[in-house]
Parts: structure tokens; C-alpha cells; sequence
């Protein structure tokens, strides 16, 4: 059983300027003994603030909000990627990050090495991968140019090469940005359906999102965040 | 105290795929338009240790045969040693695109650095090897000693690359000033210069890291031990290195990604 226990946790991102991000005028300012250069703290931006939550297995979360409210911050707490300054979080299940599609693509690279590498980074092991390889293929429908750079490819191509590889390999627990269903008419149509799947067999699904039809979609419960707080 | 590091290590070590695919990858597209392929740097090299072999040789008045594998291994090991540096500073800011939305261990970035280093320094031993043929030296146990040295190297270039990669990612003219170093350290090891040109200064010389960590992979080479000096400074080097590293580590890892944001 899949769960994500959020409890009472803080995240404030630290603002650097030109100033602070050296190391010899943070020395001077040392030495100087701040008469001139008053040496304040380092600016913070409070992303989330005190908020908790618990999932629990079969949820699909929706977590709605403004630019900045938090959203995006949240799915990397939960992926484990920022830690919070304060506060607990728990995550049982391997979770699987689609923020965006294009991680780990490389221009110079094929798209079967392009395929590899997009797997492997998402936790597979080579052997998974190769086995995966020709359903992978098979969905994109790239045929031949699969062996070619992907510099050659348009947007739409790419996009269904990454998208095919994304979901190809099946995590516990899905966090995903809406960024991600962006795209290439012909193709959405297949993706959706993909990702219908995708999602019913993940225990947990949480999705950032801007739009009412996303959310009537794929979730069944909504988190509103609103300046790093629950609405 | 929770060592995080240790954890990390072996996640690494158990995603070797990513970490190997990643670093066969770098060094396939840097040279994937080129016929000669990573043999590019090597080509370079040699004519670069061919030509100062030459200079040196004639201004030193020295021996070719002895001076000429000696150079070729010091060049060699100051490539990757150098190389190394100068990119492992920027092995967070440059991977910041992964570090903000993949969950992996940091250290693998480091490592991925180390890995893709070591592999050129293995096309570029082909010119020691070639001159080592050419001037006839004898097959010697002592090159079995090759093998530990260039681990003990690694080691310690990966817990340097741990606390540079974090402190550049925090202050970003780290990586400037790191690099800038470089070239006076070249000059001033014995790399182009051998150690009894300067027989009255040899504290200048025993005092220095990066000759310890040469000569310890440089003598084998040239069919000597290394002096028990050498294995002492480096052996030290190695553990105090990684208890620093380790505790470093454990302290700044989560702030990297806020760092590189």
C-alpha cells in the first residue's frame, strides 16, 4: 500500500544575487565588517508554508493554485528532491516524476540511446529497458528515424518519443505537471489514452494543474494552494 | 551520525547502467563527427609530449630515453588529474537540469565526471605504452603497482569533486578560481621538470599533494616504487579526504538543490 504523509512542512527558497553567489565578495564583506556592505541575510521566498496532508492509496489528487502558489514545490517534496526546512515527510511506494517530458533527451543522441538513457534515469535497469524497448518503439511511431540524432526531429516528434518512454515503465506513485500534455494534436488523442492507463494502474497520481478538464479527467479530489497554504 | 554519503555510494553503484551509459555517452558525442574519434585528444597528445620531449630534453640536457616516458606519463596523469578538476566543479550547476526534477544521488554526477576522465586517460596511456615500447623498457613487476595507484587516484579526486561541486554550486566564481590555479600548480609540480634538477629545494616538492598523487601513479609506470613518503601522504590524504567529504556532504547535500535552482 502506497501512502504520503505531509506534515506540517516549510520549504523557503533562498534568493542569491550577483553579490552573494561569490565567494570573494562574500569574503570582503567579511572583512569589511559591514560599515558599508550592510551583510544581511540571504533573502528567502516562503513556498510552502506549515502545510500537511496525508494520501492515502487510490487517491487522484488535483492540486490546483496561482503561479507561485506552491504547486510545483509540493511535487518535489513529495519526489524527494527539495527538503523541507521544516516539518515531516513520508513517502511509501516508488514514486515517478513527469515534469517535463524533455529530461535526460539528448540532441547529438539517437532516439533508441535516447531511449536508454530516459529509462535508466527514470530508476529502470538496462535489461527492463531493452525489454520494453519494442512496445517503446512501437508507440512512438518513429520507425526508422529512431536511429537518427534527434536534432533532425520536429517538436511533435520528440515529444512522442519522450512521452512513450515517460510512461512506459509503471511507478507507484505518479506526480505529473500538466506541461507534459501539451502538444501534437494527432498524437494527444493515443497519449490520453496512454496516460488513462498509466493512471489507473498507479496507486497514487497528483497532478499540477491549471485546467478544470484535466482535473475532472484524471482526479477525483483537489488540493487548492494558495500562497504555500491549503485553501 | 547518519554517513548519507555512504548510502548514496551504493545506490550509485547499484544504478552502474546510468552511471556507465552516461559517461560512454559524453564521450561518444563529443566525438561522434570525427573519424578519429576520442583518439583525437590522444593524437594531440602525443604530438604535445613529441615536441616538448624534444625542447626540454635538448634545455635540460637530459637523457631521452628516460626523459621522454617520464614526461609522457606526468602529462598524461596531470591531463586527467587537471580535467577532472576543472569539471568537477560544475558537476551540480551543469546537471542542474536533473538534480531539480529526477531524485538520484548527487554523487553520481560526480562520479559520472570520474568515470568519462578515466576512460580518456586509458586512450591517452596508449602514448605511454608507445614510448615506453620505443625505448625498449623491460616488462617489470613494478606495473602491477599501476593498478592500485590509479584506484587511490580516483578516490581521491571523488572526494575532492564532492566538496568543490557542492561549494561551487554555492558560490559560483569557486569554479574560476579552482580553474585558474591549475596552470601555477602544473609548473610547479615536477611534471615537465624532474626532482633532481632541484636537489637543494626538495621540501617545496614533498610538500606538494599533486606530486604525491602523480608519482604514486608515474613511478610504476617508469618501472620504479613509489617512496614510502608517497603512500604515506596519499594514504592520509585518502582518509582524512573522505571523513571531511563525508561529513560535508552530509551537512550541504540537500542544499544543492536549492543552489542550482
Amino acid at each position: 500500500m502506497s501512502d504520503i504523509l505531509i506534515s506540517n512542512i516549510t520549504v523557503e527558497y533562498p534568493i542569491y544575487d550577483a553579490d552573494n553567489r561569490s565567494l570573494k565578495k562574500s569574503l570582503i564583506n567579511t572583512a569589511t565588517g559591514g560599515k558599508f556592505t550592510k551583510k544581511g541575510e540571504t533573502p528567502m521566498i516562503t513556498a510552502l508554508q506549515n502545510f500537511s496532508t496525508h494520501i492515502q492509496h487510490g487517491d487522484r489528487i488535483g492540486l490546483t493554485g496561482h503561479n507561485g502558489s506552491g504547486k510545483s514545490t509540493l511535487l518535489r517534496v513529495i519526489a524527494g528532491i527539495l527538503k523541507p526546512s521544516k516539518g515531516n515527510v513520508t513517502v511509501n511506494g516508488s514514486v515517478s516524476t513527469l515534469f517535463d517530458i524533455g529530461l535526460g533527451m539528448d540532441d547529438h543522441l539517437t532516439g533508441y540511446e535516447n531511449i536508454m538513457i530516459k529509462g535508466l534515469l527514470l530508476g529502470m535497469t538496462k535489461k527492463q529497458i531493452l525489454e520494453k524497448t519494442d512496445e517503446i518503439v512501437e508507440f512512438t511511431e518513429l520507425g526508422n528515424f529512431l536511429s537518427v540524432p534527434i536534432h533532425t526531429y520536429s517538436d511533435g516528434m520528440r515529444l512522442r518519443l519522450a512521452f512513450s518512454v515517460s510512461t512506459a515503465f509503471q511507478p507507484d506513485i505518479l506526480l505529473m505537471d500538466e506541461g507534459i500534455l501539451a502538444g501534437d494534436a494527432a498524437f494527444i488523442e493515443k497519449a490520453e489514452k496512454r496516460l488513462d492507463q498509466f493512471v489507473d494502474n498507479s496507486s497514487i497520481l497528483i497532478l499540477a494543474t491549471h485546467s478544470r478538464d484535466l482535473l475532472d479527467r484524471f482526479c477525483h479530489k483537489e488540493i487548492a494552494l494558495t500562497k504555500g497554504r491549503k485553501i | 551520525m547518519k554517513v548519507s554519503i555512504f548510502k548514496d555510494l551504493s545506490i550509485t553503484l547499484s544504478k552502474k547502467d546510468l552511471l556507465i551509459t552516461l559517461s560512454t555517452e559524453d564521450i561518444r558525442q563529443r566525438y561522434r563527427r570525427s573519424v578519429l574519434g576520442p583518439f583525437w585528444i590522444t593524437l594531440s597528445m602525443g604530438i604535445l609530449i613529441l615536441t616538448l620531449g624534444t625542447l626540454y630534453g635538448s634545455l635540460f640536457k637530459v637523457d631521452l630515453t628516460t626523459y621522454i616516458p617520464f614526461l609522457a606519463a606526468g602529462l598524461v596523469i596531470w591531463g586527467f588529474i587537471s580535467q577532472s578538476l576543472s569539471e568537477l566543479c560544475l558537476a551540480f550547476v551543469e546537471s542542474a537540469h536533473y538534480i531539480k526534477q529526477v531524485k538520484i544521488p548527487l554523487v553520481i554526477y560526480i562520479l559520472r565526471i570520474l568515470v568519462r576522465n578515466l576512460i580518456i586517460l586509458f586512450h591517452n596511456s596508449i602514448i605511454i605504452v608507445a614510448t615506453l615500447i620505443f625505448f625498449n623498457a623491460a616488462l617489470v613487476w613494478q606495473y602491477l603497482l599501476i593498478v592500485p595507484a590509479i584506484l587511490l587516484l580516483f578516490v581521491n579526486l571523488a572526494w575532492v569533486g564532492i566538496v568543490v561541486a557542492i561549494v561551487s554550486s554555492r558560490y559560483r566564481d569557486v569554479s574560476q578560481i579552482i580553474i585558474s590555479l591549475l596552470q601555477p600548480i602544473f609548473f610547479f609540480t615536477p611534471i615537465i621538470w624532474t626532482v633532481d634538477l632541484v636537489p637543494d629545494r626538495t621540501y617545496l616538492i614533498d610538500s606538494n599533494p599533486f606530486y604525491h598523487l602523480i608519482e604514486l601513479v608515474r613511478a610504476p609506470i617508469l618501472g620504479q616504487i613509489p617512496s614510502n613518503l608517497t603512500w604515506m601522504v596519499v594514504l592520509t590524504m585518502t582518509v582524512l579526504g573522505w571523513l571531511f567529504a563525508a561529513y560535508f556532504y552530509n551537512k550541504y547535500q540537500h542544499k544543492v538543490a536549492y543552489w542550482v535552482i
